[in-house]
């Protein structure tokens, strides 16, 4: 129409307009079947989308509530005046593969702090423990937790004040005694003003918003395939409006008006399934973060964003499909040219995320920048690969032209519309690179020996006891039926003349020294020098034979001098064994060249061996629960396996996206198949009848899924792959493709085409009737 | 009973019969259809004369009565001999919508030649021949969607033909054209069958399109009326 | 025309005449009301008409009653006439223009001696085919001229032919006023 009439255009008008379009979307007795069908699917498709990004504009709230817990709970030491300090021994554990952390507490008056969440202070023999760690004691396999905290429970931690409300957590009150523990602190209170910039919570959004991203993807082109659903209908009566004289602009008008009814529908749809999966995610454990339902507040800005966008963003959608109708009043013309996609712009996303995820090495990994850059290359390149995959089908299609009927039949209708169904496999490209990213990212770190040979060689438990006990928790250990060695150690803080921070000197027994250091020639009272292997830099300094040195232990920040020492000419230099990654090197004393310091004085650590029986750690744990604070024991495998948990977590996390962007591919795929059969009723049905076999009909349906779905796996594999060695690359681990999971990925892409023409198959069946050749 | 014909008939109803659910769109209907002529089926609309064509063509099988091509009859052929034969045999022209729209009017053309399993090229070549028989080579290379009406029903009637069949069935071909675009149609159409010896069926209300045909046969409510009374 | 017409009045009596025996002014009603409504016969065409027929020997008078005078005598066919009639009605008229009038009186009369009325049309229907086919093939043969002068008699046919179709598609609603 003409610019005039455009500009004279009023509100009013606007306004009737899309009302004439709502009345004529849930318009009476005349809606049809398809129509529904299609108001449905946009409503369920825009329903999914609200709940998801209401979901996604949550996890800022989340982690805010998260961090603000997290910040409550730190401890303070500074004196406040009144408040009587309450001492606070705090060793983290483990109970199974998971973390327990344990505060050992005495009050050193009546005016103590209590911790958050925690109603009364136990006294010595009572505790006070978390939630799930009260379910774990009172399971019936707790019997070993019941020995570890034989404590009287009096009580819960409100979990709600809790950092994590899954968290494992013991407050055990014990007597006065651990005053004198050097890690004992004195707590005035708890809380502090919150710290900005967690990298955990950075690297959490940027997950969410790649997350989102995967997730979303799939959903609007889903939305957008479902205004495809009885577009020919649509068309006709949009036609006829233009008869009874509404403009062109009017009508464009009237289909916004349309699709305003599903976005609305689904912002209603949308918001009630966000309300009513919320509760259900509470107490939800992911990433190890427990996930609390009154957490899950969308942020008032971002909800906004969400209801006023998404309407918006649906309307932008259907009137973007209808760039290229021409409603005229007798006709709907298709400008069957299309223009030609073009590559610029794909390659140039793509290339900027590439190039994001090469520059992240300029940064230190871990830094806020290298987070960044490595957040918005995986992005980029996962908008690329759907944004590439238009192109690719077109001009994948315009270069075939052969091929038995079938084929031919399927590639030409590629060439007609190569954009809806190439756009509804982008959807599933996506989800594929991620998957096979990950799937390749999580297969070359476990095929990384860091972690394997690492787990294999360290069949020992550790130990940390205060030095007072140490002779007696070692005879306990040693009772403990599968231990079959247990080694003690001591690291003696020592400072030359006037030296600020001083070096460490390991004692250990000779058997210790001769099995870690694979010598013979150890005798009590000897002292040696432990060289460093090749690459590795030695932190501390070596002693100078006779050097007079300060032996010092460490309470509370204040440095206490013990003892002093003359370090002795060193018997001779031994060398770290190769292969052993960790390890001590610099000074190492027998007992025999310390006597005269107090050893009782300076904690020791303990090195268990085993027979790898299952339980020998709680069985320990249980043996040596009355020593409380004084005695500690870990796994240190178990943190490998809390990796593998993460990697547990991650791949149920991508199949349950995968099944779920799949599932809403594959509808978007039978939509879309449904509708190209219901389009060529007739040419169909005049085929069949000409003695074209419903055999090649069929085939040609499958072949039109299959061929822009096989480009998409191909893209998504090379994708991904790629994705990976660049996240790879970044932290020097080599590239090995889970070949498994990529093929159970491509597997099951081909069974969603097949399964897609299949459900398809009745129609094109029904098609092939003669009811659409009957003119009559 | 029909003027001017002499021989044995290429194909035969007899007394067919045809209900759809309560309709009965056939009651009896008999053709005899003779080698290189062309029959008009004419009848007032619902008459049942594409079901007469269904029937004859083995696309649907009468209820009742009996069809037969060159003395096979068609109900004791099972469908995918029916298919073979409709594939071989027989051509169709419908009204309009027949083409397939993404395929190239020549690769529409060439698509029963393909389907029987000729090659690429040589199929293209003869397409690309009887789409000048027909006076649209010119279009050869553009899509059914990108032709005017009457363009599109002459590549379908070289499409029909491109197989030389034995017989063309032809439903209303010109119902969507105007008179002139019409006649062109029908002239080519006829002209083309004579000229390789095929018959032709053809069901039309249009009395000057039935003009072009040998000898008429008209269904009135489901039964035939031979012409009577030859002057 | 006016042959045809003239001739069709005296089959139009003797159709008339054919289902019973009638005065001469009864047959003039009769004809009157079913063909005649714009041009109604006039009594001396009735009776020449009538004249010619007794002299053909298509029909007879079946006596005169008291009075004299040509309108009290009563008509009957005579088996010469009866299959005058039928031979009349088997025959397609030359498919011309304005035919109108005279179909519709075969078609009344075969209705009326319950005749099929739908074996005239279909005779007819062949015969205006039979020349839209001669019409057909000379247009393909010949020039512009020929094919425009040839599309206007085919026009022509074609608006008979539609009329035979509706009229067929009528015929029971026809009989029911005509044979009441």
């Amino acid at each position: 129409m003409s610019k005039r009439t455009s500009r004279r255009t009023s509100l009013g008008q606007w306004g009737r307009d899309l009302g004439l379009g709502i009345r004529l979307a849930v318009g009476g007795s005349r809606i049809s079947g398809t129509s529904i069908v299609r108001l449905i699917m946009g409503t369920v498709g825009i329903g999914l989308a609200v709940a998801i990004l209401f979901g996604a504009a949550s996890v800022g709230n989340m982690l805010s509530a998260h961090e603000q817990r997290n910040a409550a709970n730190i401890p303070s030491w500074q004196p406040r005046p009144g408040v009587d300090p309450l001492l606070m021994s705090t060793a983290s554990s483990t109970i199974g593969d998971e973390r327990i952390s344990v505060s050992w507490i005495h009050p050193s008056g009546p005016n103590a702090p209590l911790p958050p969440g925690v109603e009364r202070l136990p006294g010595k023999g009572e505790m006070v423990v978390s939630p799930r760690l009260a379910e774990m004691r009172a399971a019936a396999d707790g019997e070993a937790l019941r020995q570890r905290f034989p404590q009287r429970e009096i009580g819960q931690i409100d979990k709600y004040q809790m950092t994590d409300a899954g968290d494992l957590l013991a407050y055990v009150g014990v007597d006065a005694t651990i005053g004198a523990e050097s890690s004992a602190m004195p707590v005035y209170g708890f809380g502090r003003p919150e710290m900005s910039g967690n990298e955990t919570a950075i690297l959490l959004t940027l997950l969410s918003i790649v997350g989102g991203i995967v997730l979303l993807v799939p959903v609007l082109i889903f939305v957008a395939t479902s205004t495809r659903i009885a577009g020919a209908e649509r068309d006709r009566r949009l036609s006829a409006m233009r008869l009874v004289g509404a403009d062109a602009r009017q009508v464009r008008r009237i289909t916004a008006g349309e699709s305003l009814v599903s976005s609305v529908a689904g912002l209603a749809l949308g918001t009630g399934l966000f309300l009513v999966l919320r509760p259900l995610l509470d107490n939800v454990r992911l990433f190890d973060t427990t996930i609390l339902a009154r957490d899950l507040q969308p942020s008032p800005l971002l909800a906004l964003i969400t209801v006023v966008g998404v309407p918006l963003l649906a309307i932008g959608t259907a009137l973007f499909g209808m760039r290229r109708v021409v409603i005229e009043p007798l006709s709907v013309v298709r400008k069957s040219k299309p223009v030609k996609r073009r590559l610029a712009w794909r390659l140039v996303v793509v290339g900027l995320g590439v190039a994001s995820l090469l520059s992240a090495p300029v940064f230190d990994e871990g830094e806020e920048m290298w987070t960044f850059a490595v957040g918005v290359g995986a992005t980029l390149l996962l908008i690329g690969v759907p944004a590439l995959l238009p192109w690719l089908v077109e001009r994948g299609a315009a270069r075939v032209s052969g091929g038995r009927p079938s084929v031919q039949l399927a590639i030409r209708r590629l060439q007609v519309d190569s954009g809806t169904p190439a756009r509804v496999v982008a959807g599933v490209a996506v989800v594929l690179a991620g998957g096979i990213a990950l799937q390749t990212g999580l297969a070359a770190a476990e095929a990384d020996d860091k972690y394997r040979p690492a787990r294999a060689a360290q069949e020992t438990i550790s130990g940390q006891v205060t030095g007072a006990v140490a002779d007696q928790v070692v005879a306990d250990a040693r009772a403990v039926p599968g231990v079959t060695d247990v080694r003690a150690g001591r690291y003696l803080s020592v400072k030359g003349a006037g030296e600020k921070s001083g070096t460490s000197v390991y004692v250990m027994d000779c058997a210790g020294i001769a099995q870690r250091y694979q010598t013979d020639q150890c005798v009590d009272g000897d002292a040696f020098t432990v060289v460093p292997p090749p690459g590795s830099r030695n932190y501390g300094r070596d002693l100078r034979p006779g050097e007079q040195v300060r032996v010092v232990k460490y309470a509370r920040d204040k440095e206490e001098q013990i003892a002093t020492w003359t370090w002795p000419q060193p018997k001779s230099t031994l060398a770290q064994p190769p292969g052993s990654r960790s390890g001590y090197f610099g000074p190492v004393a027998t007992p025999g060249a310390v006597r005269g310091i107090p050893l009782s004085e300076v904690s020791a650590t303990l090195e268990i061996a085993h027979d790898k029986r299952p339980g020998v750690i709680s069985a320990l744990q249980a043996a040596t629960a009355k020593y409380e604070w004084r005695a500690s024991f870990y796994d240190p495998s178990s943190y490998v396996s809390k990796d593998e948990r993460m990697y547990t977590t991650l791949r149920n996390a991508l199949l349950a996206g995968a099944v779920f962007t799949l599932s809403l591919a594959g509808l978007s795929l039978l939509v879309l198949a449904l509708e190209q059969v219901r389009e060529r009723r007739r040419a169909i049905a005049a085929l069949f009848a000409s003695g074209v076999p419903r055999g090649v009909l069929s085939r040609s349906l499958v072949w039109q899924l299959a061929v822009p779905m096989a480009l998409g796996v191909v893209v998504a594999i090379a994708t991904g792959i790629g994705l990976a060695w660049l996240f790879l690359r970044l932290v020097d681990e080599p590239v090995a493709v889970d070949w498994p999971g990529v093929g159970v990925l491509s597997g099951a892409a081909v069974i969603l085409v097949l399964l897609s023409a299949l459900a398809a198959l009745p129609a094109l069946r029904s098609a092939t009737r003669l009811d659409a050749l009957r003119t009559e | 009973m029909t003027t001017g014909t002499t021989g044995e008939p290429i194909m035969s109803a007899r007394a067919v019969r045809k209900s759809f659910g309560p309709t009965q769109a056939l009651d009896g209907a008999d053709l005899d259809l003779h080698p290189g002529q062309v029959v008009a089926v004419m009848g007032p609309s619902g008459s049942g004369k594409s079901t007469l064509l269904h029937c004859m063509a083995g696309i649907i099988l009468p209820d009742d009565g009996s069809v037969t091509y060159q003395g096979r009859e068609l109900s004791t052929m099972d469908d995918s001999a029916r298919s073979a034969l409709r594939r071989n045999e027989f051509g169709f022209v419908f009204q309009f919508g027949q083409l397939v729209p993404e395929l190239t009017c020549v690769e529409n053309v060439a698509l029963p030649l393909r389907l029987a399993g000729m090659g690429r090229k040589p199929a293209e070549a003869k397409a690309t021949d009887q789409l000048a028989r027909l006076e649209v080579d010119d279009v050869a290379e553009k899509r059914p969607g990108d032709v005017s009406g009457g363009q599109g029903q002459r590549v379908a009637v070289a499409r029909s033909l491109v197989t030389t069949p034995k017989v063309i069935f032809a439903d209303e071909p010109t119902g969507a054209l105007d008179s002139l675009n019409g006649e062109r149609v029908m002239r080519l159409l006829v002209d083309a069958a004579k000229a390789t010896s095929a018959s032709v069926v053809l069901v039309t209300h249009e009395p000057r399109v039935a003009a072009y045909s040998d000898y008429e046969v008209v269904v009135r409510d489901g039964k035939t009326r031979a012409a009577v009374g030859a002057a | 025309m006016c042959t045809v017409l003239g001739m069709s009045i005296g089959h139009a009596l003797l159709g008339l005449l054919e289902k019973e025996p009638r005065h001469g002014y009864d047959l003039k009603r009769s004809y009157d009301e079913r063909f005649g409504k714009d041009r109604p016969l006039h009594y001396g065409q009735v009776y020449s008409t009538l004249s010619r027929l007794l002299r053909n020997g298509l029909i007879e008078e079946l006596g005169v009653e008291s009075g004299g005078g040509p309108d009290r005598k009563r008509y009957t066919i005579t088996d010469a006439g009866v299959t005058d009639v039928e031979q009349w009605l088997g025959t397609p008229e030359k498919p011309d223009l304005y035919l109108q009038n005279t179909l519709y009186t075969k078609v009344v009369l075969a209705l009326l001696s319950g005749r099929d009325a739908a074996d005239v049309l279909d005779t007819q229907r062949a015969a205006h085919l039979r020349a839209m086919r001669e019409l057909t093939e000379r247009k393909r043969s010949g020039d512009l001229a020929d094919q425009l002068i040839c599309d206007h008699a085919l026009f022509h046919l074609e608006a008979d032919l539609r009329w035979l179709e509706l009229t067929a598609a009528r015929l029971d609603d026809l009989a029911g006023k005509v044979r009441p």
